[in-house]
């Protein structure tokens, strides 16, 4: 199981955001996600911020390369890096994607799907702990947005990450955005997915917004959350009671206080479902 | 890990092909068809309604591979790419995505050999300024977030007797690169920012200084004997033997050069420590 960590409702720290930080502090905002990788360099502007985040509020590391489904090996100086990271920063927790990144020793940055087959099921979860050792940490792991699925896959996607937690024994990062994109991507009920996630296992919950393309929805991360991602955020705690959470902007953000209202509207939703308004 | 067609492997391989193909999707697939039959249809491995459904979702792979790495290298070289405008960078970047795809775990590190890269492309024939202004831009960047160190202050050096300078020597920040340059990129690069168009490039070589002092990132071309000077003390050089390879150069205008260059490292924050030897 996961031992849960009441930090409230965060934000990301993003690089639009650097100077008014620098000059007002957080100004309110109970917690930071920090894209690991982003500090893996060491100094310079982006630690100064950090530094001052860190003094002020709870940081959480969020990465987006450890490539925990990837089938090269472990990348040892990208987990150096990061035991380096969490040992200067002190996160509460650390955080990735439970996909693929790369292939033969390049790298797509980005998170691309795995199949939901037992051979993936197995291949993951040996990884999984091999990082959590290496960390000396359990890991929270993050469902992904997605666009194709495939014909190897024998078990659901909630199946499947329900499954690696339980026996890597590690975290779940479940992002309500994403399961409502790949829900409407793949036709399958996101009532269903977020249903059959073990409580006991969710560390986090991500909120964001995405883009409706037509014949598919995209994981943009542009925007206020969406009516139906709010929709599905209320069910979430509703079953799993107060929980860390984190809402994205990524593309066109805004300046500061508007995404720090939008975490403290989660905050507000999260108060009305679990007093029963 | 299993030899069928379906393996982690085996499929993680056809994904990666099809999506950094850098025609798209499906011309990738017609290429890649005759060294694997079984990746066509793609619709025999990847779940979808129809042909034209699974390549529309790999495609949305495809374009987050090329668009996220394009943004990537625009942020490392922005004036690079606003000299050679968007539809050029486009082509560069494609370019040179085939020779560099990125081996690093953050992409901060994609643009690394761009400034090598760039030398032998076409559109140097255009801009021949290209190479000396990506070298600009990457140790701008490089510098940007080296490590922190504290700039020495000239008070510090105060109570050092004259007889001991000769062995003195001194740490220099991590935040300092010196590049050596064939065309005026400073001028360019000054242009670009200030909006205006930008000179026309004629050869000069000369060196530069690309520093961090707090948070901000300075260039600045390097005084006379500066270049060799910096490298020397970054190699352990004591301030002796600075001044004696000074004064094969310059002969008796070297105790000044080098206390000139002294007070210009120490304005601009390069220096982080000093040492003697033991009495």
């Amino acid at each position: 199981m996961w031992n849960k960590i009441p930090l409230g409702h965060g934000i990301g720290l993003r690089l639009p955001h650097f100077s008014h930080i620098l000059e007002h502090g957080v100004q309110g905002v109970a917690w930071f996600e920090v894209i690991s990788e982003n500090f893996f360099e060491p100094g310079g502007r982006p630690w100064t911020v950090l530094e001052r985040v860190r003094q002020e509020a709870p940081v959480v590391l969020h990465g987006v390369s450890l490539g925990i489904g990837n089938t090269d090996p472990l990348c040892e100086d990208y987990l150096d890096d990061l035991a380096r990271l969490a040992q200067r920063i002190e996160p509460a927790w650390v955080s990735d994607h439970l996909c693929w990144g790369g292939f033969g020793g390049h790298n797509a940055h980005d998170l691309l799907p795995l199949p939901y087959s037992e051979e993936a099921l197995a291949h993951v979860v040996a990884r999984v702990t091999r990082v959590q050792e290496r960390l000396s940490r359990q890991i929270l792991l993050e469902n992904v947005s997605s666009y194709v699925k495939f014909g190897a896959s024998t078990l659901t996607e909630w199946e499947f990450l329900s499954e690696v937690a339980r026996r890597a024994d590690c975290g779940i990062l479940l992002d309500v955005n994403n399961v409502f994109v790949s829900a409407r991507n793949h036709g399958f009920s996101a009532n269903t997915y977020v249903d059959a996630i073990p409580a006991d296992r969710i560390g986090q919950l991500h909120l964001a917004g995405h883009t409706d393309r037509g014949t598919y929805l995209f994981d943009s991360h542009v925007g206020p959350v969406p009516d139906g991602v709010w929709e599905l955020y209320r069910r979430v705690v509703a079953r799993i009671g107060a929980t860390a959470t984190l809402t994205e902007w990524d593309e066109d953000i805004p300046d500061y206080e508007t995404v720090a209202a939008e975490a403290r509207t989660a905050a507000r939703l999260e108060s009305e479902v679990l007093s029963g308004r | 890990m299993a030899a069928s067609a379906d393996s982690l492997l085996h499929l993680q391989r056809r994904f990666f092909s099809l999506i950094t193909a850098p025609q798209g999707v499906a011309p990738g697939l017609r290429a890649l068809a005759g060294q694997d039959p079984g990746i066509a249809p793609l619709h025999g491995w990847i779940d979808a309604s129809d042909e034209a459904a699974a390549i529309e979702r790999l495609d949305v792979y495809a374009d987050m591979y090329f668009f996220r790495l394009l943004e990537a290298l625009q942020h490392d070289y922005p004036k690079l790419a606003s000299l050679v405008g968007a539809a050029n960078f486009h082509n560069l970047v494609t370019d040179y995505l085939l020779v560099h795809p990125s081996r690093y775990a953050s992409i901060r590190h994609i643009g690394r050999h761009l400034p090598e890269f760039i030398q032998g492309h076409a559109l140097t024939k255009t801009w021949p300024e290209l190479p000396d202004l990506a070298q600009l831009e990457w140790a701008r960047g490089e510098v940007f977030d080296a490590a922190n160190a504290t700039p020495l202050e000239a008070a510090e050096l105060a109570t050092i007797q004259p007889e001991s300078w000769a062995e003195l020597r001194f740490g220099v920040i991590p935040a300092v690169r010196i590049l050596d340059l064939q065309l005026p990129a400073d001028a360019v690069w000054l242009a670009i920012e200030r909006g205006e168009p930008p000179p026309q490039a004629t050869a000069e070589p000369f060196s530069m200084v690309v520093f961090r002092n707090g948070l901000i990132a300075y260039h600045r071309r390097a005084a006379q004997g500066e270049a060799a000077a910096l490298r020397a003390l970054r190699a352990g050089s004591s301030f002796g033997e600075l001044c004696a390879s000074l004064e094969a150069e310059h002969g008796e205008a070297a105790a000044p050069i080098a206390f000139s260059l002294l007070k210009l490292w120490l304005d601009d924050g390069l220096l982080c420590s000093f040492c003697l030897p033991p009495a």
